[in-house]
Formats: C-alpha cells, structure tokens, sequence
C-alpha cells in the first residue's frame, strides 16, 4: 500500500484534472474551487482556472424540450452560474488572460455574480467584485461597489472608495499619476463593455448616493471622486450643495483644500466660480507643492481668463524678496530676488524642468494673480531668452516695455511682429529734438531692414506716421497737408527744422513736400542758403538740384540770381534744374525776353556736355515766344539744335533729343519726324531704336485724335449755324 | 359448407364457495413482490445517501474519490488531512494542487507543533520528488 501511494505522487496535475473530470459536478467545483485557493504556482492557477471557466459556460435550452429535459438544463445553469461566481471569488489570483476570458463569460450574466460576492464571506471574494467592476468597467458593478463602502472590513471599504475614484479617472480619462498620492497605478481596462447604461450616469448615481452617506463611511477617495466629476462635468454640480455645513460639502472643501495631488490643483481653479467651494479652491492654489503641482496647473492658464476666476486668482498675493549681493568687479551692485516657499509659481530654477505648455502659460499666471514688480520680473525675465519661440512670445507680451524694442529683433516672426505691434502703439509722434524721438527713428530706421516682412512693412508705416519726411509715399503727403493745416507754425518749424540739420535724403523730401504744398516762399531764405554753400563740404549736389527746382517757383530777385548762379554749377543735375527754374520763373514773371538775355544763355548752353543739360535748354529754347526778329530767327536755331542732338554721335543725347522732341509740338511730316523715322529704323543702338519707334507711334496716335477734335468741332459749328 | 359453434366457456355449478389457486404459487409471488420492493428502496436509500453525501459535504467526497482513485494509502490520507488543517485548507486542494501539497509540507517542517511523523512528511516529499 505504501508503495502504491509512492507512485501515486508524481501523477501530473492533467493527471488529476482529468480523475476531477470523472467526478459528480459539485465535487468536481468544489475540490477546483479549494484548489484555486490555496495553489501557488501561476500555472497551476491558470489550468484550473480554465477547468472552472468551462464549468461557468451556460448550457443552451431547447425551446421544444420536454418538462423533464428543460428542468434538467436549468439545473445545469445554475450550476454554472454557481461556478462562475466561484471563478469570480478568485479574482485576486487569476491571470490577465483568465481575467478577460472571465469577463467574456460573465458579460450578461452579472447578477447571479453580485447577488454571490457582495455577501461572500470571504474578503478576497468582495474585494474581487472591485477589482472587476474596475478591470470591466461594467455599469452594473458600480452599485454593488457603492454598497461596498459600508462593508466591515476596513481594507474593502477603502478598495471601495479607491474603485470609484479610479473609475472616475478613467472616465474622465486622467492620467492617474496626477491622483497621486491619493490613487496609486490603476489596471488597465480588459473589457469594453457593451453598456446599456452610460458609465458617467452609473457613477454621478452611485458617486450622488456616497457622498450624502459621507458621514457612515468617511471615504476621502469618494470625496477626491465627486470633486473630479464636479470640476469637470456640468451635469454633476447637483454632488455639491451650496450649504457649507453640509457634511458632504465640508468633505469636498477638505479634500480640495489639502489635498497633495496636483489634479487638485486643477479643480480648484475650475471651481473657483463655485459658491461653497471657491475659499477652498483659493486656498488650494495659493499653494504648490511639487513640480507637477505646478506643471498640471499651468497647462490651464487659459481657463484664467475667465472674468469670475480671474477676480477670484486676483485674491492671491505674490511677492518677492530681494537681497543685495555682493557688488561685482566693475562695481554693480546685482539683486537676488527670491520668491517664498510653496509659491503658486515656479521661479527660474524650475523652469527646465516644466513642460513648454506650461512655461507658456507663465505670464497669463502672472497677470492673473497679485504680483509685484520683483516678482513679476523674477517669474518672467527667465522666459525671456526661453528657446521654445511661443514661450518668448507670451513673457514678451507681458515683459516690462523697456525690452520691448529687443523683442522687434527677434528671430521669430510672430514674436517680433507682436513686439513691433506693442512697439507701434506706444510709439507717439514727438518733438524731433527729444532723445526719444530720435530712439524711435533709429530703432524704426533698422527695423525697416528686418527679415521679416511683416515687421518691414509696420516700420515702414510707423516711419510715415511718425516723421513726414520719412518717406516720399502719398501718405505722407497727406500727412504733411493735414500737419500744415492744423498747426501751420509747428510744421514750417519742423519744415526749416530738417532743411538745416536733416540728412541728404530727408531735406530732398521735406523739399519735395513743400513744393507740393506751394509752400516754398516759406523756406526761401532756407533754400538759398542751400544753394549758395553748396560748395560745402557737407551738401549734397542732389540736395542742391532740388532747392534750385523749387527756387524755380519763386520769381523774387534773389531767386533769380541764384538760379541763374547754379548754370555754372559743376553738378550737371544742378546745372539741369537750374535751367528748368530759369525757365519757369521767366513765364512766371511773364517776361518777354526782350533783351533776348535768356535766349543768348540757353543758346551757350544748347552745347553742354551733358545730355541732360543740353535737353533741358533746347526744351527751353522751344519753349520761348518769338524773338522780335522774326520766327526765321528762332525756329531754325532752336530745331536745328534739336536735329544736332538727335544727329549726336553720344546715344544718350540721342536719347535725350528724343525726350525734347516728344515734349515740341512736332508733328508728322515735319522735318524732325524724318529724323526720327531715320533714328528708329537706322540708329546702331537698340535702346535708342526703340524709343524713336514709342514716339512715332505716340504722334501718330496723337495726331488722329487731333483730327477727329477737329472734324468734330467743324460739324458742331455747321450744325450751329443750320448747315446740312 | 358447415360452420362449427363457438367454444363455450365451461360450466360452472355455483355452490358459494370461493375458487382456490395453488397456495404455495402465491407465497412465492408475495416473496417476490416484498424482495424487488426491498430491494428498490434500499437502491433509493442508497442513492439518496450518496447524494446528500455529495450535496452536503462536496468537498470531502471529492478528497476520499480522488484518494481512492489515486491509491493513497490510509495513513497518507489521514496525513493529508492533518496537512489541510493545519494550512486552513479543504484536504482536497491538496490532492488537486501540488504546488498547495508542497507548500503545505514546508509549512509543516516549520512548524514545531505540526506532532507529524517526519517519515509520513519524508514520504510525501520524496514521491514529489521523484516526479
């Protein structure tokens, strides 16, 4: 006998399975059942578990089954479903896999399970119905696990209480570690579950009917649950009353207000608009503990820009400490500035390790909250030269408008848009002599070569905006009539301002503007004296050329001398206009010529060297009335002047011959439209060619429409006089 | 064609006395009728036995069905027992289970009020070791 028990031992445990096999059914479940229990080795575990699971499976029931054969398969449902609540007991112990295929299984058949395990003697069978509502998410199993909280047992009531505040999380899909340490890791979900009721309803029922028996079961976990659900779902606002000696809402306030766990934090500043619980909420995040307290936090900086929250946020005071260390070398003194301890914001020494949403979100905190000037530029200097660019580009919106300028220079566009923006709404035009003006201009003088076309584009309005003679746009014209029409005086100071001690190109403007305004009698003495040390080290010959175009409006004896002064300017573009103002002020005196003086002067300068020049004077020349010897006298001479030019070896005199014989009243056939005609067909240089061929077609067009003006009139008059 | 009357049944004088039948065939009859009646209930009793032994106590009579279909040994299922009190177990997972039969070996071995022959607890690790 005692052999015979020796060689039983080694039997394998399919060995055994299949003698249990043999068995009647309830030995058979209840020796797998004991087995379960007390088996240790995971394989072990995993066999049996499958051998119970296919004792859980229900038998079908024919519909056309005798009495006797429908009785018998109810029996065998029954002990399935006997068996499957054993399974269930074993929850603790099973394997994932075995988890999974348990839940398959027991999908449907839910209350047989709960009727078995909420009342199971045995801790590890009622802890299993937690960790299965958990694991499933079944809606089914939350009401059990809420009646769960009353249980005896101190170690199930809290798993209870732990369930539902993971099934919230998940519900709401929070990151557990943010539960932390309120909620440890949460198993992940085996089985969606094919609900026909809506998880979020099964918890604000069951979570609704918990929080009011606070008092009986005192789980924080069950109040951290309700606060989730409040913070984030409008529809469970009913889990909070407004009475502040509610047992429930002095749990809520608790949970909220000492609470470690950085979601927390977060529903505190959601609830900050909630009656009974915003001294809490304030409470809550006047304080942070941890780097994650402040990271999670200040994700959500936009829900500060909520009115209700912000006044709420602006309750809280942040301040700063400064102390002086020790001076450096060169004998600056620095400042240490030191925010305190669990201050609801992170100073520099935690900005690396914050995430770059949260960093960004920095200075909507700062705004929010009371901060003073330390404190402000303790939090936001460090953002300053962030390398993440939305970073820079939120703490440049908040930083102090002194380093606003530095911000235009930036890298990044929208950055420097946005400080080119602040830039420009501050910026006001201002006394030219003031420091700051010029500040503004030098800054908005290199800002006009910025690599961003945007910010190119706000400089270059700035400058119009803010000096007149910036520019030579139409804008600027407006703005000058304006300037000159609401304070006449401050512009003509302003006028002879830039004319004496502008740069080159700014004096041409402001002269360029005050000829278009007819306001050049104004600056006469300016513009002589322009003129007259023109030969200066420090003048521009172009600024001379313009003077001496708009000395050409003004018929006063000075003007005249000196325009006639300019003819011998070494300066051809000087010389140029100089011809043009003399011209223009003998019409506008009405001069006759009599003395046939500016005739005698334009004809010396018809052989000018310089094409320009030389236009210019046969231009004039054409331009004269009649001398008192005759037309024979002038038009040979000023038409052959012409045809020497247009014969001229040097293309651009040919060129500019061109010009002078498109502005003469020449018409085809004429002895000057031959030259032409031979220039366009015939001259060597293409450039030349082309233009010839412009300006015959230009007279060509132009004399048709002479004609027809012509034939019109004929029929108007013949019509008027009662012709046919 | 002739046609035969039907057999009529035998007459009978009736006098008022009762018909007799053989006495002993009647006995036997009784006998018999008693014997399957006897033997049906006992067959019931039996049978109602086991069930409620089966119902009651499932547990137990699975522990003594795998023990006599594996061949313990008396002694070895009494040791078994012992083992299972000892654990707070039912007898029967220990059958199921090595990994529960071994565990509750060590146990035992450690347990200085366990009062088990070493030789039983020996045995029992030496067939598990073998296998």
């Amino acid at each position: 006998m005692r052999q015979k028990s020796a060689v039983m031992m080694p039997e394998s445990l399919e060995h055994r399975v299949a003698l249990i096999r043999s068995l009647p059914i309830r030995p058979r479940r209840a020796a797998i059942d004991t087995a379960l229990a007390a088996a240790s080795d995971p394989e072990e575990i995993e066999r049996l578990a499958i051998e119970l699971l296919e004792l859980s499976v229900r038998p079908g029931v024919k519909t056309k089954a005798g009495p006797w054969a429908r009785r018998g398969a109810y029996r065998r449902q029954l002990d399935a479903d006997i068996a499957l609540s054993l399974l269930c007991s074993h929850w603790g112990s099973l394997s994932p896999a075995a988890r999974l295929h348990t839940l398959g299984v027991a999908n449907g058949r839910w209350t047989g399970v709960i009727r078995d395990l909420v009342q199971h003697e045995h801790t590890n069978a009622r802890l299993a119905l937690c960790g299965m509502a958990l694991a499933s998410g079944e809606p089914a199993l939350y009401e059990p696990v809420g009646e769960l909280l009353e249980d005896e047992e101190a170690s199930i009531h809290r798993a209870a209480g732990v369930t539902l505040l993971s099934l919230v999380a998940l519900e709401l899909e929070l990151d557990p570690a943010t539960l932390a340490p309120d909620l440890g890791p949460i198993d992940q979900q085996c089985l969606i579950p094919d609900a026909e009721v809506q998880p979020r309803q099964a918890l604000l029922s069951v979570l609704r009917s918990a929080i009011t028996r606070y008092g009986e079961h005192q789980q924080r976990s069950i109040a951290l649950a309700c606060l989730l659900l409040i913070a984030h779902d409008s529809h469970a606002h009913a889990l909070a009353s407004n009475r502040v000696d509610h047992a429930a809402t002095q749990a809520l306030r608790g949970v909220l207000r000492w609470s470690r766990a950085p979601i927390t934090r977060v529903c505190a500043l959601r609830l900050l608009g909630h009656d009974a619980l915003s001294d809490a909420a304030v409470n809550r995040l006047s304080r942070a503990h941890d780097l994650a307290d402040h990271d999670l936090t200040l994700r959500q900086g936009h829900l500060t820009l909520n009115p209700t929250r912000h006044a709420h946020l602006g309750k809280i005071e942040v301040r700063a400490r400064s102390t002086t260390l020790a001076p450096d070398a060169d004998g600056t003194e620095r400042l240490r500035i030191t925010l305190p301890k669990e201050c609801p914001l992170p100073d520099g020494s935690w900005l690396s390790a914050l995430s770059p949403q949260a960093r960004r979100q920095i200075p909507r905190w700062v705004a929010a909250f009371d901060t003073d000037e330390l404190a402000t530029r303790a939090l936001l200097d460090p953002l300053l030269g962030d390398d993440d660019e939305l970073t820079r580009l939120m703490a440049s919106r908040g930083a102090n408008a002194r380093t606003t300028t530095d911000f235009c220079f930036d890298a990044c566009e929208p950055i420097a848009r946005g400080a080119m923006t602040r830039f420009s709404f501050h910026a006001a035009a201002q006394d030219p002599t003031t420091p700051t003006h010029r500040r503004q201009m030098d800054t908005l003088s290199k800002l006009v070569r910025s690599p961003h076309a945007s910010v190119r584009r706000m400089a270059r309005e700035d400058l119009t905006r803010l000096d007149p003679w910036a520019s030579d746009s139409s804008q600027t014209s407006l703005i000058a009539r304006r300037r000159m029409a609401d304070e006449p005086e401050a512009f003509l100071v302003d006028l002879r301002h830039v004319l004496m001690s502008g740069s080159a190109l700014t004096r041409i403007r402001a002269i360029g503007i005050a000829r278009r305004l007819g306001i050049t009698d104004q600056i006469e003495s300016l513009l002589l004296s322009l003129v007259t040390q023109s030969h200066g080290p420090n003048v521009d010959e172009r600024v001379v050329a313009s003077s001496v175009s708009a000395l050409g409006s003004l018929c006063t004896p000075n003007a005249r001398q000196t325009v006639r002064m300019v003819l011998r300017h070494p300066d051809p573009r000087a010389r140029a206009n100089a011809v043009e103002a003399m011209s223009k002020q003998e019409r506008l005196a009405g001069l006759t010529d009599e003395d046939n003086s500016l005739r005698s002067t334009l004809t010396e300068l018809r052989g000018d060297s310089h094409q320009r020049v030389r236009a210019n004077a046969v231009h004039a020349l054409m331009a004269l009335p009649e001398p008192k010897g005759g037309a024979a006298l002038y038009t040979p001479s000023a038409s052959s002047a012409l045809i020497a030019m247009l014969r001229d070896e040097r293309a651009p005199h040919r060129v500019s011959g061109l010009w002078v014989a498109e502005r003469s009243a020449v018409t085809h056939g004429s002895a000057l439209v031959s030259h032409v005609q031979s220039l366009a067909e015939m001259d060597p240089d293409r450039g030349v060619r082309n233009r010839a061929h412009g300006l015959i077609h230009r007279i060509e067009v132009r004399q048709r429409l002479q004609s027809t003006k012509l034939t019109v009139t004929a029929d108007n008059s013949r019509a008027s006089a009662g012709q046919p | 064609m002739t046609t035969r009357a039907p057999n009529p049944e035998p007459l009978r004088l009736i006098t008022g006395e009762t018909v007799g039948g053989d006495p002993a065939r009647e006995f036997w009859l009784l006998v018999g009728v008693l014997a399957v009646l006897f033997l049906f209930s006992t067959l019931g009793a039996m049978f109602l036995w086991w069930r409620r032994t089966v119902t009651t106590d499932a547990g137990d009579f699975a522990f003594r069905a795998l023990a006599r279909r594996l061949g313990i040994a008396r002694q070895d299922r009494s040791v078994i027992r012992r083992l299972a009190q000892l654990r707070g177990s039912a007898p029967v997972a220990l059958l199921v289970s090595p990994s529960a039969l071994r565990d509750a070996i060590e146990a035992c071995r450690h347990n200085k009020e366990a009062n088990l022959d070493r030789d039983s607890l020996d045995r029992l690790m030496h067939s598990l070791a073998t296998g």
